[in-house]
């Protein structure tokens, strides 16, 4: 284990700019992503801001925003942009040739791709805290005024809007890691497999998955569901739908790898 | 000691590369293997380095077999392919980072090699043109002192005065232990440091031998002796170059490239 940790350091020693463009991308990332699905936020902060007197109906808008669920996107999505640097190693004759059984090097991949993820995770998090803190600070008082003015005394702002952003975190975690590693292994052997474009290989490869899956489900499993008695078969078969091809995959990458000529 | 066995690769079924290769490369030589262009001599590297794997036969090295892909092959044989693009660390970082994994990785011989090419050391690898990220790479291998060294077209990208450097680190870090193995069209730049030949044409092995033998057994001649019997000429300037069978056991003088010219185009196949 000693030696996949410091094939692990070299990855990243040799990396370097990952420590700058992780934070980056996922700040200039967010902050897009927010002002593309989120537009209404923004125009609503315009609108109080040069209104003297805005009514308490058009500060009440604000508590039928959602939560910033979208983020989702970017805790999937931005750590595979990262991480394209992982199939250029497995073509360098000097990382090839280390002397380390397939399985470190797998090892290693793994630890890198997790480190990143982790990272990213963490910056969309704290950038949902971060949005969470602007909104509740200039906007909280204003919205619970506005909500008694308008003599909803017993009506609260629910909890999964923009103003208590941070509840999306719990999602941003459990479903966002899900997806992320499901999707990775197919992610690997696109990259192992393929020089060029294989971003665009394995999202193909990702799809037609998807639409297999689909095509299963609707015209195989939906029509026969009914047979079984067991409730949760019924609700597990659209996890394990997902669990069982990434996991063959996982494996088939790593005899890919061992088997792979350069 | 490299011994292969029966070794075929193919790309294709229509594009076989090699065919039915046997031979042993023992420590203590230094091999040039030599070949035409697209004979499979980067192929028969990267093969006993381990990159391709053998449709049939193997190659070992001692009891470890070249297909297993284990750390302790690695370990032991280590290639430095033709061209050298390695990552952004600083200069003398490489080598720690990347010498952790060898067992007889030496920090020293390392710095030692990169100053007698003139490498700046406190410089970082992006900042060095292709030819001085060669260097670099010839002193991490030569520094790693892995029991066989495959270089492919080593002198690739260095300038006159690094090429007689690098014949003097290749002659100064070669020992007892080790097996170089040099495939090279720049014959000029290593012929003094072989000692051995390989030579491939038309899929097959067909010189293995060491320059003694060679020597022993060949004799070039521009003046044909009555008894003589040629085996290759060659049209020069200053007239025929022959080839002919010693009939003594004396060293002649060898030149490697009218060996290999009269190895590859020679209308019979000459028999070693």
């Amino acid at each position: 284990m000693k030696m996949t940790l410091n094939y692990v350091k070299n990855i990243f020693y040799s990396h370097k700019y990952l420590a700058v463009s992780l934070p980056l991308f996922a700040f200039i990332g967010f902050v897009g992503l927010f002002i593309f699905t989120k537009k209404n936020v923004l125009d609503w902060i315009d609108l109080i801001n040069t209104l003297p007197n805005p009514s308490p109906k058009q500060i009440l808008e604000l508590s039928s925003v959602s939560a910033f669920n979208d983020s989702i996107a970017l805790v999937i999505f931005l750590p595979f942009i990262q991480l394209f640097f992982l199939g250029k190693l497995f073509y360098k004759s000097y990382e090839f040739t280390l002397p380390l059984q397939a399985w470190q090097k797998y090892v290693a991949y793994l630890l890198v791709a997790i480190v990143v993820f982790i990272i990213n995770l963490l910056c969309i998090v704290f950038a949902n805290y971060l949005l969470e803190w602007y909104l509740q600070k200039d906007y909280l008082s204003m919205l619970q005024k506005a909500f008694e003015d308008s003599g909803y005394i017993y009506q609260e702002i629910p909890e999964y809007n923009i103003l208590h952003n941070s509840f999306v975190n719990k999602e941003l975690i459990s479903l966002g890691s899900f997806v992320f590693f499901s999707i990775l292994p197919f992610f690997l052997a696109a990259q192992l497999l393929f020089q060029k474009y294989s971003f665009i290989k394995s999202l193909l490869i990702a799809v037609g998955l998807i639409v297999l899956g689909r095509m299963f489900s609707t015209h195989v499993w939906s029509k026969h569901f009914t047979y079984i008695n067991n409730e949760q078969y019924i609700s597990m078969y659209q996890v394990m739908i997902i669990i069982i091809p990434a996991l063959l995959c996982y494996i088939g990458f790593y005899y890919f790898f061992k088997d792979k000529e350069v | 000691m490299i011994s292969i066995t029966s070794l075929n690769y193919a790309y294709s079924k229509k594009k076989k590369i090699l065919t039915d290769i046997s031979c042993t490369l023992r420590p203590g030589h230094i091999y040039g293997l030599l070949g035409l262009n697209g004979e499979g001599k980067t192929t028969l590297i990267k093969l006993i380095a381990a990159m391709l794997l053998p449709n049939s036969g193997q190659i070992c090295y001692a009891t470890l077999q070249s297909s297993k892909r284990s750390a302790d092959y690695f370990n032991e044989v280590f290639f430095l392919p033709d061209s050298s693009k390695l990552p952004d660390l600083p200069i003398e970082k490489f080598g720690s980072l990347y010498g952790l994994f060898y067992s007889r990785y030496n920090h020293e011989e390392y710095t030692d090699y990169l100053k007698a090419f003139n490498i700046p050391i406190e410089n970082g690898l992006s900042a060095l043109s292709l030819g001085q990220q060669r260097k670099v790479h010839i002193a991490f291998a030569l520094a790693c002192n892995c029991s066989v060294l495959l270089m492919d077209e080593p002198t690739n990208g260095l300038d006159i005065p690094s090429k007689t450097i690098f014949r003097k680190l290749i002659s100064k870090s070669m020992n007892e232990q080790k097996l170089y193995v040099i495939s090279s069209h720049q014959i000029r730049d290593i012929d003094q440091l072989l000692d051995a030949l390989l030579i491939l044409h038309q899929r097959k092995l067909i010189v293995n031998s060491s320059l003694q033998e060679l020597a022993q057994s060949y004799k070039i001649s521009t003046e044909l002796q009555p008894q003589e019997e040629v085996i290759y000429t060659e049209h020069v300037f200053e007239g025929q170059k022959h080839l002919v069978k010693s009939t003594s056991n004396e060293e002649n003088p060898v030149d490697i490239e009218f060996l290999f010219n009269a190895f590859t185009h020679a209308n019979q196949p000459i028999a070693l």
